[in-house]
């Protein structure tokens, strides 16, 4: 049965975005958005590209520092990104309004400093509408209830 | 796109209507459906202010800018107690759609997005 969902999964490569809007810290909600890209990405899909949205965009801080011990999400999406050459779009209305800015916005708006991590960029809401348009699948993480 | 949460509880309606409106700006005519607690974002009575952005001018606005389609799930209206006089003066044109009305609605779209 595995083997044969795998062949399946190979033969029909489907489009995909994966929206996050869940922080980091609300763990298993974050874990399952990398989990379910990686395999999707192992399963032969094509990933236009991934969303961060609402608490979503904090994923993107260079600034978090969770403890030793514990998962660290943000290093999570760097490797996938790495591995994959993925498309890490960061909404960057939400990421003003949560503190995440690059060096442009930084310069911008005067702010002194700038923390968007490597492998993250700032994109608007039109690169998530685009992808609506283009995606078999657009699959949400950490939506309302 | 299936509005669930209260007005101001979180920042989900104003986020939603933004991802509404730039949907609309693709062409991809969004369609809104209200739900549960969702239904209390219709009712923000205008003169009442909060420091907050007041969504009823984001909700006048959606049939100028392409979204005609918004609707109210009738069985919400029972769980939320509001009776139906109480939608007589929305900010927006809404249908009142009952259980099946819903599957179907969602049945139909391609994507469904739950804020």
């Amino acid at each position: 049965m595995g083997l044969f969902y795998d062949f399946m999964a190979s033969m029909n490569p489907l489009n995909y975005c994966v929206i996050v809007r869940c922080g980091p810290e609300q763990q298993s909600q974050a874990l399952s958005a990398v989990d379910f890209t990686r395999a999707l990405l192992d399963k032969g899909h094509k990933l236009e590209r991934v969303f961060f949205y609402q608490q979503g965009v904090l994923t993107a801080s260079s600034l978090r520092t969770p403890a030793q011990d514990e998962l660290d999400i943000t290093k999570l999406w760097q490797q996938l990104q790495i591995d994959y050459q993925l498309e890490l779009d960061v909404c960057i209305a939400a990421a003003l309004q949560h503190g995440i800015v690059d060096k442009t916005e930084s310069q911008r708006y005067q702010l002194g400093a700038y923390n968007l991590a490597s492998g993250f960029q700032l994109a608007g809401l039109g690169q998530l509408a685009s992808a609506t348009v283009s995606c078999d699948r657009v699959v949400t993480f950490g939506a309302a209830q | 796109m299936v509005m669930r949460s209260a007005p101001y509880g979180s920042t989900n309606a104003k986020d939603a209507l933004d991802v509404a409106l730039t949907l609309a700006a693709f062409e991809q005519s969004p369609c809104l459906l209200y739900q549960g607690a969702g239904l209390q974002q219709l009712l923000l009575d205008t003169s009442h202010t909060t420091p907050f952005k007041h969504i009823g001018k984001m909700l006048k606005a959606l049939p100028m800018y392409d979204i005609p389609h918004i609707y109210i799930d009738q069985a919400s209206m029972a769980s939320q107690k509001i009776a139906p006089e109480q939608l007589d003066n929305l900010p927006v044109k809404c249908h009142i759609v009952d259980s099946e009305q819903v599957a179907k609605l969602l049945h139909n779209h391609q994507h469904i997005m739950v804020f």
